[in-house]
């Protein structure tokens, strides 16, 4: 909550909106290049920070607005990157703590960095903004088709076609990318 | 068979994710797949909600809730299945460094990140729930009705509805491109003997539905509420009415309330004035019927009769709200009981859309006088709780069309009979209705003003032979900051979304033959510069913008 004190309320609905909107596909950006669950948080959270105290934000168009959210993120990711390339030179007192803090230090992050969730994120993100839609629905929220059929305002026929497409597909890129585990 | 070779099928994909997501060990790439998916999606889900709360964005949001979802599904799950990423790293971790005390702490904080989370959880579990109930507003969004005052915003984005200008005409509805100006489908209304016998009366967004009431003069078409796909604009439902006419639409928690007048009705008002509270209202010739429909579905969900001729419908707060022609009347929308009666008196009597500001029902009445022909008319302002009016104008000799209720202010177009018409905007002080500015301008404005960004928009129409105006004015003096011309013919309120002022106009002889071509134009806010311009339907009488 004190994060934002010095924003108006306008700019708090704004960020709302906003985080509603494009939080989800944020994150499954940041986390193609983040693994580390807790550095992607702290990511998502400076983007929307950054936003909170965006001067020009509430002016742009919803497009603008969105290019500009993924500007700041592609940035961050950047920033990041560039301080785990310093980061091999600091002290081994300092490398020792960041094996308990980062994930992409750690000797067991390497391993899951290459594990089916950063490969599945890929081939996810590669999908529509409805199949990505569909999959959080059914799997982020648990919702059968017949409900996300309601939700959507879609027949449960439709839902079931497209889940099933969407969840084949996925599959057969698995194989074809012998990534399948 | 060959579990490698197994597919997603969609009769039974939802069981087949059940299945394998209780599978405990996901040898199949389904499963894999599915478990997988499963987790990346909680995983994002929790991240979502902590980046929520640290941002101290609300309580209850999807966000929390699919942390509830998360949380749960795991407590299903059982073996390998229930691990999540970082716990599975965490365990890597135990298995290389054994128990060393820094795990301890870890361990602790890990162990008190997850009480908070689970504290998080409380009070969300309904959320489902709600956005299944809520989707049907989720399309409130319209530019101008999301602009005003004291309307509430949706935060829960699941369902949009797809951005455009939807225009509905005599011969059908359209969405168009909000940027370019370029039809993305059209949706015909059936054929007549005649053109101009069909026309859009209201276009009401929800979600991925947008529900359009079509009135018709023709006895080979009868009056129908259509529910249109947003996304395809394909029909989804419709529902005819035999023996009435569609007045208004109003919706609210997924139920479409459709006001309907019988087809011969002669309207006569009580003869006597009846009081403001707590009373029935006086007998009248004429009962009208409001149904409700499932937005979903379109199936009839109940049926309301009501005292005299249906003029206006506005839902909010769980009450529906009714302009008739015998007065104003608040039905409780749970059990379709009326809350309270304001008689209005007149010859004929008019009311427009009632707006709802801060438990406070703004609207206008007409009176015309069946004699002198003449029309007077107020402002007014009525507790919602009870029908007790607060406030009226002085009256004024024009007929109203419409207002706009922001920035503590009431707008009101006016229009003065003479060739050509005049007319001008005037503004009350929506806390004790003293008028605070008005301004004449060069034409009537004959269809309620809207409000952005400190600006007021309205259109003015002189004659058919002259181009018509659409100005844009200062809110808190009225001074006019631009005014640009268009085709005579509009027939919609300009609507205003991202900056952008959009009108509908018949073009010439749109007044007259009632079924000339149609066009929609946009125009810059700052200073009215032309966008785009696009035909659109014949005789366009209804627009909304999804920004």
């Amino acid at each position: 909550m004190q994060l934002l004190k010095h924003s108006s309320l306008s700019n708090h609905s704004l960020i709302a909106e906003l985080y509603l909107q494009y939080g989800p596909a944020l994150l499954m950006y940041i986390r193609r290049y983040v693994p580390s669950r807790e550095d992607a948080e702290d990511l998502l959270l400076e983007v929307f920070l950054a936003a909170l105290e965006s001067d020009i934000l509430s002016s742009l168009d919803e497009r603008r607005q969105k290019s500009w959210l993924w500007s700041v993120a592609h940035n961050k990711v950047i920033d990041l990157h560039r301080r785990f390339k310093r980061r091999p030179a600091a002290p081994l007192e300092e490398v020792e703590e960041a094996l308990y803090d980062d994930d992409l230090l750690a000797p067991e992050a390497v391993t899951l960095r290459h594990e089916t969730h950063d490969v599945l994120r890929a081939h996810v993100s590669s999908l529509s903004e409805q199949q990505q839609k569909l999959l959080s629905l059914r799997f982020a929220h648990g919702l059968h088709c017949s409900e996300i059929a309601r939700l959507l305002n879609k027949s449960d026929s439709a839902i079931r076609v497209m889940l099933s497409r969407t969840l084949n597909l996925l599959r057969n890129t698995y194989k074809e990318s012998g990534e399948e585990k | 068979m060959d579990k490698h070779n197994e597919q997603f099928t969609p009769e039974t994909v939802d069981e087949q994710i059940d299945d394998l997501l209780q599978s405990q060990l996901p040898t199949s790439p389904d499963a894999h797949i599915v478990q997988n998916l499963h987790r990346l999606y909680s995983e994002d889900a929790v991240t979502l909600g902590r980046v929520w709360q640290r941002l101290g964005l609300g309580e209850h949001t999807s966000f929390t809730q699919a942390i509830h979802q998360a949380e749960t599904s795991q407590g299903r799950m059982t073996g390998q299945s229930r691990i999540l990423p970082y716990e599975r790293k965490r365990r890597m971790f135990v298995e290389h460094n054994g128990n060393s005390p820094k795990l301890q702490i870890w361990r602790s904080i890990a162990v008190i990140a997850a009480v908070l989370i689970a504290a998080i959880l409380v009070g969300s579990t309904l959320w489902v729930f709600n956005i299944v109930t809520n989707s049907s507003q989720g399309g409130a969004s319209a530019g101008q009705s999301e602009r005003s005052q004291g309307q509430q915003q949706n935060h829960q984005p699941v369902v949009q509805t797809p951005s455009g200008v939807y225009v509905g005409g005599s011969d059908g509805i359209a969405r168009i491109d909000t940027q370019t100006g370029k039809q993305i489908w059209k949706y015909s209304y059936p054929n007549t003997n005649f053109p101009g016998m069909l026309f859009t009366r209201k276009i009401v967004p929800i979600g991925n539905t947008i529900y359009v009431s079509m009135q018709s003069f023709t006895q080979s078409v009868k009056p129908t509420l259509l529910a249109i796909d947003a996304q395809t604009g394909k029909l989804l439902w419709s529902h005819e009415f035999a023996h009435a006419t569609l007045v208004d639409l109003a919706a609210a928690d997924g139920i479409l309330y459709a006001g309907t007048n019988p087809v011969s009705q002669n309207i006569i008002p009580p003869t006597k004035k009846g009081k403001s509270t707590g009373q029935l209202p006086a007998p009248s010739t004429t009962t009208s019927t409001i149904y409700a429909f499932n937005a979903i579905d379109g199936k009839q969900h109940d049926s309301y009769t009501v005292s005299g001729g249906i003029k206006t419908l506005s839902a909010a707060n769980g009450t529906l709200y009714v302009g008739a022609s015998n007065g104003l009347q608040a039905l409780s929308l749970s059990d379709g009981k009326q809350i309270w009666y304001t008689a209005i008196s007149g010859q004929q009597v008019d009311i427009t859309t009632p707006h709802i500001v801060n438990d406070v029902m703004y609207t206008t009445i007409s009176n015309v006088s069946e004699l002198a022909g003449q029309s007077t008319a107020i402002v007014a302002a009525f507790k919602t709780s009870t029908g007790e009016k607060l406030w009226q104008s002085d009256p004024i000799q024009s007929e109203l069309f419409g207002i706009a209720v922001a920035n503590n202010k009431v707008f009101v177009g006016t229009m003065t009979d003479g060739t050509p018409f005049k007319g001008g905007l005037r503004a009350y002080d929506a806390q004790s209705g003293k008028q605070l500015w008005n301004t004449p301008l060069d034409g009537a404005v004959e269809w309620a003003p809207s409000v952005d960004n400190g600006v007021v928009y309205v259109s003015a129409y002189a004659e058919l032979t002259k181009p018509e105006e659409v100005a844009a004015l200062n809110i808190n003096d009225g001074s006019i900051k631009w005014h640009v011309q268009v085709p005579a013919g509009i027939m919609t309120t300009p609507t205003v979304v991202n900056g952008v002022v959009y009108v509908s106009t018949g073009n010439t002889g749109a007044k007259v033959a009632g079924n000339a071509s149609g066009a929609t134009i946009a125009l810059k806010a700052t200073d009215g510069s032309q966008i785009w311009t696009t035909a659109s339907t014949s005789s366009p009488d209804a627009l909304i913008v999804v920004g």
